[in-house]
C-alpha cells in the first residue's frame, strides 16, 4: 500500500519534470535545477518503494509487486497529467 | 544508424501487423484467464459457495468412491473458497479389450460441488480462456501451440525492434498529444507499450518458455535419449502403485491432506489416488502454487494405511527457473492485488496490440493517393482490424449470453456455449464485410456494450443472484466479474459514441484521419 502511494508520487515527479507537463501546469519551463531536484526525488521514492514492497511480501513477490505497482503508478501520473485539466491561469 | 533503425521499424511493422490479430485474441483470453476461477464461479451461478474445503474434499472422495470404485488413478483438485467446488478426473483400469480405443476425457471428468453433487450447468467456465489462450479452438492442438508460439515470437520480435524503432519513448513517456490523428494514436500506442514494457516482456518471454520443451526441443533431445527419462527429471513421482486385487477401506483423505499440509509447509493443491480401495493404493500430494512463485510444489506420497512412503527430492536450479517462469506467467501464487495488476496489465497489453493495428491504417490512411479508393490491402486490414478487435468482444459477451439462456439440461451444453461464442464472432466478421469499416466499429462497439450491460441487468433481475446479491453476502468475486463487465461496457459505448460522432475534419493538408482520433487512443476499448 505504501509502495503504491510512494510509486504514484514518484512517476507525479518525473512527468512534472519534463518541459512540457511542467509548462502546462506552472505556465514556464522548468528551470535545471529544479528537474534535477525532482528526478533525484522520485528516483529515491523509487528504491523506498521497493523496499517497502519486499519487506510487505518478502523477496520472493516483494519485486513482482514493485513491478506492478510501478506500472500501476506510471499510469495514474500519465492519466493525470494528461487529462485532468490544467489550472486555468497557468493554460497558455 | 538511421538504415538501422529503418529496417527495424519495417520489422516492427509487419511483424506487429500479421499476427497482431492472432495476438490480440491471445491477449483477450489470457487476461480473461486471470479471473479463471471467479469466472467459473460465475458461469455456475446457482452453485453454493465452498465454505469448507476438507468437507468439499470428503464429498467428493465419497462421490468418486460410487462413481469409479476400481479406477487406476484418481485426480481431485483441491477445492478452495474461490473455486465453483472440486474437480475430479480419473482413469480407469486399463482394459486389454478396447485397447487403442480413447477413451473420452469428457466421461471421466466431473465438478463436485460443496454439496457432493455434479454441478448442474456443463459449461468451459473461465477455464475455456484459460485453454483458448494456447490452444486455440477447432483446430489440432499442435497445430495451435506452433502459430502460438510463433505468434510469441513475434511478439518478442515487435517489443524489442519497437524499442529500437521508438528510441524516443522513454523520453516522450508522459506525453499525449490529444486531438492530433496519428500523433494521438501514436502517443496512445507507446503508452500502453511502455507503461507495461515490463510486463510485456515478462510475458512474452516467460510464454515463450512455457511452449519451449515444444519450440526447441533439441535440448531435450540432445540430453535425453529415452522422453521419459526426461518426464522423470521434470516430475519426479513415487514408483508406480501395482494393484494386489486385496480390498482396503480408503485412507481418509481429509486426515491426509491436513498431515500434508504440515509436511509441505503450505496448502495442498492437488491429490492424486493410485489403485483406491486396494491394499496398494496410494495416495500423492502436491503443494498447491499459490504460496511459492515456482509453479512446480513439492509432493509427498502416502500408502493405505497413511504413512509416508515417499517424497519429492528437492528441486534443483533449471527445474527451479522453469517452473518460476511458469509461475510468473500465470500469476497463480497472487492474491487479490497483484491479480488485479496482472489484469490491468493484459489489458494494457490488449491496448497496445489494438492500437499498434489501428495506428497501421491510420498511418497509412493519410498517405493514401485517393482516399476514397484505397488499395485492396488497405482495406483488408482495416476491415480484418474490425472483425477482430470488434469483433472477438461481441463473440465473448455472446459466450457469456449462452451460459445463462441454455437450458441446464441441454446435451453438449458446455460445447454449444462455445460454439455461440465462434458463431457471433463469425457474424460480426460477415457485418465487418458488409458495412463501411466506420459504422461496423459503431455497431459491434455499441451490440458488445450493450450485451455486456444487459447480461449485468439480467443476472440481477431474473437469474438471482445478481449484483446486488453478492455484494449483499461479500461475494467480491462474483461481484466484480459484474462490476468489469459493466465498466466495459461503459468504456465499449463511450468508444463507440465517439465514432459515431466523429466528423473527419475537412481534408487539409495533413489529411483527415480515420475514426476518433481525438479519443484518448489508449481507451480503445480492453475487452473481455
Amino acid at each position: 500500500m505504501i509502495a503504491a502511494v510512494l510509486l504514484a508520487t514518484a512517476f507525479l515527479l518525473f512527468g512534472l519534470a519534463t518541459d512540457r507537463h511542467h509548462e502546462r501546469r506552472f505556465g514556464r519551463r522548468p528551470d535545471p535545477r529544479f528537474v534535477r531536484r525532482c528526478r533525484a526525488a522520485a528516483w529515491t521514492l523509487v528504491g523506498v518503494a521497493l523496499a517497502a514492497a519486499v519487506s510487505a511480501r518478502g523477496w520472493v513477490f516483494g519485486p513482482v509487486a514493485w513491478a506492478g505497482l510501478a506500472m500501476a503508478g506510471a499510469a495514474v501520473s500519465f492519466l493525470a497529467l494528461n487529462l485532468l485539466p490544467a489550472p486555468e491561469r497557468a493554460r497558455r | 544508424m538511421k538504415g538501422f533503425r529503418q529496417s527495424q521499424s519495417t520489422l516492427h511493422t509487419w511483424s506487429g501487423l500479421l499476427l497482431g490479430w492472432v495476438l490480440f485474441v491471445i491477449f483477450v483470453a489470457g487476461t480473461a484467464a486471470y479471473w479463471r476461477e471467479a469466472l467459473n464461479r460465475w458461469m455456475r451461478p446457482e452453485t453454493p459457495r465452498v465454505e469448507r474445503p476438507l468437507n468439499a474434499l470428503a464429498k467428493a472422495e465419497a462421490w468418486l468412491n460410487r462413481r469409479a470404485p476400481d479406477a487406476k488413478t484418481w485426480f481431485i483438485t483441491m477445492p478452495t473458497a474461490e473455486a465453483p467446488g472440486t474437480y475430479v478426473f480419473w482413469v480407469p483400469q486399463p482394459d486389454p479389450a478396447a485397447k487403442g480405443r480413447r477413451h473420452r476425457r469428457r466421461d471421466t471428468f466431473a465438478l463436485i460441488d460443496a454439496a457432493g453433487t455434479p454441478t448442474a450447468r456443463d459449461t468451459r467456465g473461465g477455464d475455456f480462456f484459460y485453454r483458448f489462450h494456447f490452444d486455440l479452438h477447432y483446430m489440432p492442438v499442435i497445430w495451435a501451440r506452433w502459430l502460438v508460439g510463433f505468434a510469441a515470437m513475434m511478439m518478442l520480435v515487435a517489443i524489442l525492434t519497437g524499442i529500437v524503432t521508438h528510441k524516443k519513448i522513454f523520453r516522450d513517456f508522459f506525453t499525449l498529444r490529444r486531438a492530433k490523428g496519428q500523433r494521438s494514436w501514436l502517443d496512445g500506442h507507446n503508452a500502453a507499450a511502455v507503461l507495461g514494457l515490463p510486463f510485456h516482456l515478462m510475458i512474452t518471454y516467460t510464454g515463450l518458455v512455457t511452449l519451449s520443451a515444444m519450440l526447441m526441443p533439441w535440448a531435450t533431445i540432445a540430453n535425453y535419449a529415452d522422453g521419459t527419462k526426461m518426464a522423470a527429471v521434470m516430475f519426479p513421482s513415487a514408483d508406480e502403485a501395482t494393484r494386489t486385487g486385496t480390498a482396503a477401506p480408503l485412507p481418509d483423505l481429509a486426515a491426509i491432506v491436513r498431515d500434508g499440509e504440515r509436511r509441505l509447509g503450505g496448502p495442498v493443491g492437488y491429490i492424486e489416488v493410485a489403485e483406491p480401495g486396494d491394499t496398494a493404493a496410494r495416495v500423492t500430494l502436491t503443494r498447491a502454487s499459490s504460496i511459492s512463485l515456482n509453479t512446480y510444489g513439492d509432493r509427498v506420497a502416502y500408502d493405505a494405511a497413511g504413512r509416508v512412503v515417499w517424497r519429492s527430492p528437492p528441486s534443483d536450479g533449471a527445474r527451479t527457473t522453469y517452473g518460476a517462469m511458469i509461475g510468473l506467467h500465470a500469476g497463480r501464487f497472487g492474491d487479490a492485488t497483484l491479480r488485479w495488476l496482472y489484469f490491468l496489465c493484459g489489458i494494457g497489453g490488449t491496448l497496445m496490440v489494438a492500437s499498434g493495428l489501428v495506428l497501421w491504417t491510420v498511418k497509412r490512411r493519410e498517405r493514401l493517393a485517393d482516399p476514397s479508393r484505397p488499395p485492396l490491402g488497405f482495406r483488408v486490414v482495416e476491415r480484418l482490424n474490425v472483425a477482430v478487435v470488434a469483433g472477438f468482444p461481441l463473440g465473448c459477451a455472446a459466450f457469456f449470453w449462452a451460459n445463462r439462456l441454455i437450458p441446464l439440461d441441454a446435451p453438449g451444453r458446455g460445447n454449444r456455449e462455445v460454439a455461440y461464442l465462434f458463431a457471433a464472432w463469425g457474424a460480426a466478421g460477415l457485418v465487418s464485410l458488409a458495412v463501411r469499416p466506420r459504422y461496423g466499429w459503431v455497431a459491434l462497439l455499441g451490440g458488445t456494450a450493450a450485451m455486456l450491460a444487459a447480461l449485468v441487468a439480467y443476472d440481477a433481475v431474473l437469474l438471482r443472484p445478481g449484483l446486488a446479491n453478492w455484494i449483499a453476502a461479500g461475494d467480491w468475486a462474483l461481484a466484480s466479474v459484474d462490476l468489469v463487465l459493466l465498466a466495459l461496457a461503459a468504456v465499449l459505448a463511450w468508444t463507440a459514441r465517439r465514432v459515431a460522432l466523429y466528423k473527419p475534419r475537412v481534408r487539409t493538408v495533413r489529411a483527415a484521419t480515420r475514426a476518433r482520433p481525438a479519443v484518448l487512443p489508449a481507451q480503445l476499448e480492453p475487452a473481455e
